[in-house]
């Protein structure tokens, strides 16, 4: 039967312009990741509207993939989809990565980033990814 | 008979930034859970709002996930509201386990106002605000 889980990586950040590195196992039952989503959890000054909070890269199947680059905005109708992603995961090895914040300014206030996961396992991959994960 | 239903697990929040479990079970004539939707009274509470939710002790969503991605606006139509799932998750009397917390006082640190408000309402009615889950319930194949 198809399963689809998300994996959360969350990570705070307390410092204007702090550089913040994570590695995470991904359950081996899982073998595909099919889409990420980056999220900032926290208030933000009105004055940090639409700007660039930061940016984060990750890297898959132990830094033999480098798949995800992709900056956090501070929007308030920010998009809730989900990225697409096209990875094959090799079983029990580590998704690593940085996040790097990007904020000049002084009305600096910590918050927490979440990335999101949506991975399947083998035989959970939707009409839509299969091509897309078979092929990688 | 009907092939949807749209069940609702209420949840009460009493204090901000608490944690409250959640226990129910499906109705039983329905065979599959199509989608979920969080209601919450105000589009402040969002701000770091968690999720987790099991069925039949199987995790769909981490106690971590946030309501944000799986709720929608006003500006979204209502017959788009809900979040699908991908996968086939049993209804029919499954037990369904989870987790709400709620994001805290710092979610209205730019409205001091409505945190008053709610502060006001917290000591009339002894709670602050209710969440509505809501769980659609089918028997259409997926």
């Amino acid at each position: 039967m198809a399963v689809t889980r998300y994996q959360i990586i969350s990570l705070r950040v307390q410092h204007a312009g702090e550089i913040l590195k994570f590695q995470h196992k991904i359950p081996a039952y899982l073998t595909c990741c099919t889409g990420f989503k980056l999220s900032m959890v926290g208030v933000m000054p009105p004055a940090l509207m639409n700007t660039t909070l930061g940016r984060l890269s990750a890297s898959f199947n132990s830094l033999k993939e480098e798949a995800i680059t992709a900056s956090l905005k501070h929007e308030v109708l920010a998009a809730k989809d989900f990225q697409q992603l096209e990875v094959q995961l090799h079983p029990g090895q580590i998704v690593s990565g940085v996040y790097v914040d990007e904020q000049l300014s002084e009305a600096f206030k910590p918050y927490r980033v979440n990335l999101y996961l949506r991975c399947t396992d083998k035989e959970g991959q939707t009409t839509k990814t299969k091509a897309a994960c078979t092929t990688t | 008979m009907k092939n949807h239903k749209f069940q609702q697990i209420r949840v009460r929040v009493s204090d901000f930034g608490e944690s409250v479990r959640i226990n129910a079970q499906t109705d039983k004539q329905y065979a599959r859970i199509r989608g979920v939707y969080v209601s919450l009274p105000d589009d402040l509470l969002l701000s770091g709002a968690l999720l987790g939710l099991r069925v039949n002790n199987q995790e769909v969503f981490e106690d971590a996930h946030e309501v944000k991605l799986i709720t929608s606006g006003h500006q979204v139509a209502p017959n788009k509201k809900f979040f699908f799932f991908e996968e086939h998750l049993e209804a029919g009397g499954s037990a369904i386990e989870g987790k709400f917390t709620d994001g805290g006082e710092e979610a209205f640190a730019n409205n001091e106002a409505k945190l008053q408000l709610m502060q006001a309402r917290k000591v009339q009615s002894g709670y602050l605000y209710e969440v509505k889950i809501y769980l659609w319930l089918t028997n259409e194949p997926s």
